[in-house]
C-alpha cells in the first residue's frame, strides 16, 4: 500500500467569513499556526454590489490532507487542542467562527475560477476599496 | 584550424550571460528566479524547501548578492511553485496571494535612492491568466512596487478597463503610464525603466513606448509582489524579476533575451 503524502498541497480551498467575525477568523487562523497575530488570512473584501460595506471576507490557499481534516474536524465540533486563550480567543467564539464560515475544497487542479465561482454562489462579489493618493 | 574548432573555442571561451553580470560589481537591485529551487522555501522560517510542484513559496531570496528576500508568514497568501515542460514560475492566484520584501539588504537600505537618482530598470517575465477590469490605474494589480501601496514603481496594470493592457506606472506627483497592448494567457516579458526623465516600456523585446515622468515620489521601505494584496493580487504566472537601481543598457538585450527564455519565448 502506497503511504499518502500528508504533506503536499493536493487542495484548493476557499474560505469565506462575515465582516462581523473577521477578526475572530483571523486569530483562528493564527491560532491554527497558518498566520502571526493579529492576523490577515481573511483580506479580501466582499460585498452584494462590489462596493462598500463590506459585508464578507475571502481567502484561497493551497492546503494538505493534514490541513482539511482537522478543519473537517473542527467543523463537526472536534477542536484541536490549542490554548485559544493566547490568541484572544474562546471556544466559544471558535465555535461561532465555524458556524458561520463558508467552505469550498477542491483537488489543487480545480484551482481555477474556483473563488469567482464560489462567491457568485453566495452573491458576493469582489470588492475595491479606493485608497487615498500619495500626499492626500 | 577548422572553422568548427574556431566557432567551438569562441564559445567555450564566453561564459553564457546571466543576470549575475548586472550584479557583478555590486550594482543595487533584485534578481527573482524561481527555475533555482534552492532559493525557494514554503514557510518564512525556512524550515521547509520548496521542491515539487504544487508547494507554496513563504519564501524566495534575492540572487543579486544584495541580501534581499520575499517571505509571508501568511499561508493563504503565499504564491505556489508550479513546473510545466521545462519551465518554472510563481503562481499566483488572483485573490489574496502576495509576498512582503524584506527590509534588510541593500535594496531597502537604499530604496529611497531610487528616488532620488531617478533611474531604475527592470525586466520582468510574466503571464496573466486574467486581466482585472478596474478604471483605477494605481489600484489595478501589479507585479511589484513600493510598500505604501502607491506603487512608485509598478507593471502590469489595466488602465482604464479598455482592453487587457501591459502598463508601466511611476508616480512622480502624478500618475505616469505607459501602456501596451497584451493578451491574457500569454506569457511575456516586460522591460521598464525610468531614463532621462522618461518612462518606458516594451513588450518582448519590441520597440519602446515612452511617456515623460519625474523621479520616482513616496517610495517607501521595500518592494513588494504584488504591490498590495487582497484586492490586488495578480492571477498569474511570475518566471522571474530582475530590478536594478541604474540602468543596464549594455546588458538589456541580453537581459530580456534570458528573461524570454524563462517563459519559453525566443527573443
Amino acid at each position: 500500500m502506497r503511504a499518502f503524502n500528508m504533506s503536499a498541497h493536493v487542495y484548493s480551498l476557499v474560505l469565506i467569513i462575515p465582516a462581523a467575525l473577521q477578526d475572530n477568523a483571523n486569530r483562528l487562523a493564527c491560532a491554527l499556526g497558518h498566520d502571526t497575530l493579529p492576523g490577515r488570512t481573511f483580506s479580501a473584501p466582499l460585498s452584494f454590489d462590489g462596493r462598500e460595506p463590506v459585508a464578507y471576507y475571502g481567502c484561497r490557499a493551497s492546503a494538505t490532507q493534514g490541513f482539511v481534516t482537522v478543519l473537517t474536524n473542527a467543523i463537526q465540533g472536534v477542536l484541536p487542542p490549542v490554548p485559544w486563550g493566547d490568541y484572544g480567543l474562546t471556544e466559544a467564539d471558535v465555535v461561532a467562527v465555524l458556524d458561520d464560515l463558508i467552505v469550498d475544497v477542491r483537488p489543487a487542479s480545480d484551482e481555477a475560477g474556483q473563488y469567482d465561482t464560489v462567491i457568485a454562489e453566495q452573491g458576493l462579489k469582489r470588492t475595491i476599496i479606493p485608497r487615498p493618493r500619495p500626499g492626500a | 584550424m577548422t572553422m568548427h574548432s574556431l566557432l567551438a573555442g569562441a564559445y567555450v571561451s564566453g561564459a553564457a550571460w546571466t543576470p549575475a553580470n548586472l550584479f557583478a560589481n555590486g550594482e543595487i537591485g533584485i534578481w527573482l528566479d524561481p527555475s533555482d529551487l534552492s532559493t525557494m522555501w514554503q514557510d518564512a522560517a525556512k524550515t521547509t524547501a520548496v521542491t515539487s510542484d504544487g508547494d507554496p513559496v513563504g519564501y524566495i531570496a534575492d540572487k543579486s548578492g544584495n541580501g534581499f528576500y520575499f517571505s509571508t508568514a501568511v499561508s493563504t497568501v503565499r504564491p505556489t511553485y508550479k513546473t510545466s515542460g521545462g519551465l518554472h514560475w510563481l503562481d499566483f492566484d488572483g485573490v489574496d496571494d502576495g509576498i512582503t520584501g524584506s527590509t534588510s539588504g541593500n535594496v531597502a537600505a537604499n530604496w529611497s535612492d531610487i528616488a532620488t537618482a531617478s533611474t531604475y530598470e527592470a525586466v520582468v517575465g510574466c503571464r496573466y491568466d486574467t486581466f482585472d477590469t478596474q478604471a483605477i490605474g494605481y489600484d489595478n494589480p501589479a507585479w511589484f512596487g513600493d510598500n505604501s501601496g502607491y506603487a512608485g514603481v509598478a507593471m502590469g496594470y489595466n488602465i482604464g478597463g479598455a482592453g487587457a493592457k501591459l502598463v508601466a506606472y511611476n508616480w512622480d506627483g502624478n500618475d505616469d503610464y505607459v501602456e501596451i497592448a497584451a493578451s491574457a494567457g500569454t506569457d511575456m516579458v516586460a522591460s521598464q525603466r525610468l531614463d532621462g526623465g522618461n518612462l518606458y516600456l516594451s513588450k518582448d523585446g519590441g520597440s519602446y513606448s515612452s511617456v515623460a515622468s519625474g523621479n520616482t515620489q513616496d517610495i517607501s521601505t521595500r518592494i513588494n509582489i504584488p504591490y498590495n494584496f487582497s484586492v490586488l493580487s495578480p492571477d498569474g504566472r511570475l518566471y522571474g524579476m530582475i530590478f536594478r537601481k541604474t540602468l543596464f543598457s549594455a546588458d538589456r538585450s541580453s537581459a530580456i533575451t534570458w528573461m524570454g527564455n524563462k517563459c519559453g519565448l525566443s527573443i
